[in-house]
C-alpha cells in the first residue's frame, strides 16, 4: 500500500473531503511522527506499535575488499516494535 | 529523564492545529489511518510511505529457542514480523538532529 492508496481508502469513507484535503491530513500525520523522531522523541501508538529513536555508537570497521580500517561515525536508527493488536493480527500464521 | 512519548493525542493535535478540523474529527482521522495500516499489514501487504518509511512483512523461520533463564529448549514456530525502515529523507534529518531544516507543510485550512 502506497501513501496514495491510503489516501484513496480514506477518501472513500469520508464524504465532503476532497482528495487533496485528505492527502494533507495524511502528510501532517506522518510529518508529526517524523518530527518527533528527529527530535529524539519516542512515538507510541497503542495497539499499532512504537517507534524509538536510537543511536548506534561510532566504531572502527573494515573495508571488506581492501581490509583497510575505516571509522564509522555515530548513526541514528529507528526501532519499531509492533503493538499487541498488530501482532495478533499479523504475526501468527498458524492462528 | 526521557520526555513523554508522542501518542495518538499529539498526532490529533497536530492535525487539528494544521488542518482546521475539530478535535474529534482529527482524532477520528488518526484512528482511521492507524486502522488502515493495521489491516493492510495483517493481510500481508507491505506499506510504503514516501518521505517517511516503509513497513515490511518479514517471514521468520521456525527455530529452536531457549528460555534464557531456565535454559529449557522450546520450539518457536515460524512467524511473521514487521520491519520498519525509515526513508533516506527521515534518516538524513535524524542524522542532522533537529527538525528546523525539515521541509514543513505549512497550514491549510479546510472548511
Amino acid at each position: 500500500m502506497l501513501r496514495g492508496d491510503l489516501i484513496n481508502r480514506l477518501a472513500d469513507e469520508s464524504q465532503g473531503l476532497k482528495y487533496d484535503d485528505i492527502k494533507y491530513i495524511v502528510d501532517v500525520f506522518f510529518e508529526e511522527i517524523g518530527n518527533a523522531l528527529v527530535q529524539g522523541q519516542r512515538v507510541e501508538i497503542r495497539g499499532f506499535g512504537s517507534f524509538t529513536p536510537k543511536c548506534r555508537a561510532a566504531r572502527m570497521a573494515r573495508n571488506p575488499k581492501s581490509g583497510d580500517q575505516v571509522s564509522v561515525g555515530e548513526r541514528k536508527f529507528v526501532h519499531f516494535k509492533s503493538g499487541k493488536i498488530l501482532k495478533a493480527a499479523s504475526i501468527r500464521q498458524d492462528g | 529523564m526521557r520526555e513523554k512519548s508522542v501518542t495518538r493525542s499529539e498526532l490529533a493535535d497536530a492535525i487539528q492545529r494544521n488542518v482546521g478540523l475539530t478535535r474529534l474529527e482529527s482524532a477520528e482521522f488518526v484512528e482511521k489511518i492507524i486502522n488502515h495500516m493495521t489491516t493492510t499489514l495483517a493481510s500481508g501487504e507491505n506499506i510504503l510511505i514516501t518521505g517517511f518509511g516503509s513497513f515490511q512483512i518479514v517471514e521468520r523461520n521456525a527455530r529452536t529457542g531457549r528460555n534464557p533463564r531456565t535454559k529449557v529448549e522450546t520450539h518457536v514456530a515460524a512467524r511473521r514480523s514487521i520491519k520498519f525502515k525509515p526513508s533516506q529523507v527521515l534518516r538524513d534529518d535524524m542524522a542532522r538532529g533537529n527538525s528546523n531544516g525539515r521541509k514543513g507543510l505549512g497550514s491549510v485550512f479546510i472548511d
